[in-house]
C-alpha cells in the first residue's frame, strides 16, 4: 500500500514536471502545492531566517519554472529530490552572496531540525534516503557529522572547523574521507 | 572507527572537487572556479551532479515548514508572460545564433574567394533565423558621470559572465565588488573583481530567461576582500544593466 502510494506521488510528480517544462502554468501551481512544505523545510534549514527563506523560495519555483525541463527521471534521482537540490542551491547561493557563514538567528534556531535523522514516511524517495542513511551510519561518526554540517550550512572548511572544534587539516581529513567512504558505499 | 574500508592509518584521501563543491566547503575563490570549470568542463559537470544526486536524499529528512504567507500569487506574477525563459527557448536562440555566425562565416569566405565581389548574406540563412535578440548581451557599467568603468557581457549559451575593465578606478588599499540588485530588491554579492584584467564568473541564476533583465549591476569601492558586511559599504563607482547587442 504505501509502496503504491509512493509510486504515484512520483509519478504525479513527474508529469507535474513535464507539464511545467511545457509552459503549464497551472502545473507549477499544482505543484507548489504538493511540495512547498517540503521545500520551505529545506530553505529554512539552510538559511535560518524565515523571511530570507520566503524570498528565495520564490526564486526557487521561479528556477524550477525554467529548468524544470532538465529533470530527467531517467537518472534514476526522484523527482522530490530533484526539487530538493534545486532548493537547497539557490538557498546556498544566497548564504554565500550576503556573504554569511554567520551563525544563524537564535530564534530559528528551533525551527530547524536536528541532525538525529527524522523517520520518512510515505515519500517516494524513501529508498533512496534510507540507501544514503546506511551509509552515513557506516562511516566514522565525526565524519558523517562534518558532511551532514557541510551540507546543511554550506559553511567552508574554514568555518566548519570553528564551528567543530577541531583544526582545519583535521575537517578537511573527515569529510575527505567521508566522501570517499560515501562514494564507496553507496556504490555497491 | 566503524569504516571498515578506512582505518586510522590509511593514507590522506585525495581532494574531490566535485564532492567538496557540491558540500559547499570550498573557499570564496576555489568555489567560484569549480563554477566556472561547471560550465566549461563536462566530466567535471557530471562528476558533481553525480554528487548532488548521491548527497541529495538528507534534504529529505528537513522537517516540512509552511511558508507564513502564501507566495503563489507573487511566484505567478513573477513568471515570465512567454515562455521566453524556458530552456528550449534559448537552446533555439544558440542555434539560431550559431546559424548566423555560420552564415556569417561563409560570407567572410566567400569574401576572401572573391575579392573584387561584394557579397550579401545568403539570405535564406538570414531569415531561418528566427532571433529578434541574441543571447549575448552586453552592460556598460559607468559612473554618474563619464567614461565607461567595466563592460559585462552575459554569455547565456555557455552561462558565463564576465566583467572587463574600461576606464576602472584603483583604489589604493581597496577593492572593486561587483553586486546585482533585483528591482525593488537588495544588492547580493558577485564577488571582488580586479581593476586591470577580466573576471569570468559563473552568470547568476536570476538572469535566466530574461532578455532584458531589469536587473542592475554595480560596483562599489569595498575594503581589501570584500564587503565585510555583505551589502555594499563604500561608494558606488558604476553602474549599469544588459541590454541585447
Amino acid at each position: 500500500m504505501a509502496s503504491n502510494t509512493a509510486d504515484l506521488d512520483r509519478v504525479r510528480l513527474t508529469r507535474a514536471l513535464e507539464r511545467v517544462a511545457g509552459g503549464d502554468a497551472a502545473a507549477l501551481e499544482d505543484l507548489y502545492r504538493r511540495t512547498s512544505a517540503k521545500l520551505f523545510g529545506v530553505v529554512v534549514r539552510i538559511l535560518g531566517d524565515r523571511s530570507e527563506a520566503e524570498d528565495v523560495l520564490q526564486d526557487v519555483y521561479i528556477t524550477i519554472w525554467n529548468r524544470a525541463g532538465s529533470y530527467d527521471a531517467s537518472r534514476g534521482v526522484s523527482p522530490i529530490t530533484w526539487l530538493a537540490t534545486v532548493a537547497r542551491n539557490r538557498a546556498i547561493d544566497r548564504a554565500r552572496s550576503r556573504g554569511l557563514r554567520q551563525t544563524k538567528p537564535m530564534e530559528a534556531a528551533a525551527d530547524i531540525a536536528d541532525s538525529a535523522p527524522l523517520a520518512i514516511v510515505g515519500l517516494e524517495s524513501a529508498d533512496e534516503a534510507r540507501r544514503l542513511q546506511a551509509c552515513l551510519d557506516a562511516l566514522d561518526a565525526k565524519q558523517a557529522d562534518a558532511i551532514r554540517t557541510a551540507f546543511f550550512d554550506g559553511v567552508t572548511y574554514e568555518a566548519l572547523a570553528n564551528r567543530l572544534g577541531a583544526p582545519l587539516g583535521t575537517v578537511k581529513s573527515w569529510i575527505r574521507r567521508g566522501l570517499a567512504g560515501l562514494k564507496a558505499c553507496l556504490s555497491t | 572507527m566503524t569504516g571498515a574500508d578506512l582505518s586510522p592509518a590509511a593514507p590522506e584521501p585525495p581532494e574531490d572537487l566535485a564532492g567538496e563543491y557540491v558540500l559547499g566547503v570550498l573557499d570564496a575563490a576555489a568555489w567560484r572556479e569549480a563554477s566556472l570549470r561547471l560550465r566549461t568542463d563536462d566530466a567535471f559537470a557530471a562528476e558533481v551532479r553525480l554528487w548532488e544526486d548521491r548527497l541529495a536524499p538528507l534534504l529529505l529528512e528537513s522537517r516540512d515548514a509552511a511558508p507564513s504567507r502564501d507566495l503563489w500569487p507573487d511566484i505567478r506574477r513573477a513568471l515570465p508572460a512567454d515562455r521566453s525563459g524556458s530552456v528550449a527557448y534559448w537552446r533555439g536562440l544558440a542555434a539560431a545564433s550559431a546559424l548566423i555566425a555560420a552564415a556569417c562565416l561563409a560570407v567572410v569566405v566567400l569574401d576572401r574567394g572573391r575579392p573584387q565581389t561584394l557579397v550579401s548574406p545568403p539570405p535564406a540563412a538570414v531569415a531561418a533565423a528566427p532571433a529578434p535578440e541574441e543571447p549575448m548581451q552586453v552592460a556598460l557599467l559607468k559612473p554618474v558621470s563619464g567614461p565607461t568603468a567595466f563592460v559585462a557581457t552575459l554569455d547565456r549559451k555557455r552561462r558565463i559572465m564576465t566583467v572587463s575593465p574600461g576606464a576602472a578606478p584603483s583604489p589604493k588599499g581597496k577593492s572593486l565588488e561587483l553586486w546585482m540588485i533585483p528591482p525593488g530588491g537588495a544588492p547580493q554579492a558577485l564577488g571582488v573583481i580586479p581593476a586591470d584584467r577580466s573576471a569570468k564568473m559563473p552568470m547568476p541564476d536570476a538572469f535566466e530567461g530574461r532578455g532584458d533583465t531589469p536587473i542592475v549591476l554595480a560596483v562599489s569601492v569595498e575594503p581589501t576582500g570584500g564587503s565585510p558586511t555583505g551589502h555594499p559599504t563604500g561608494p558606488v563607482v558604476a553602474r549599469g544593466r544588459f541590454s541585447a547587442v
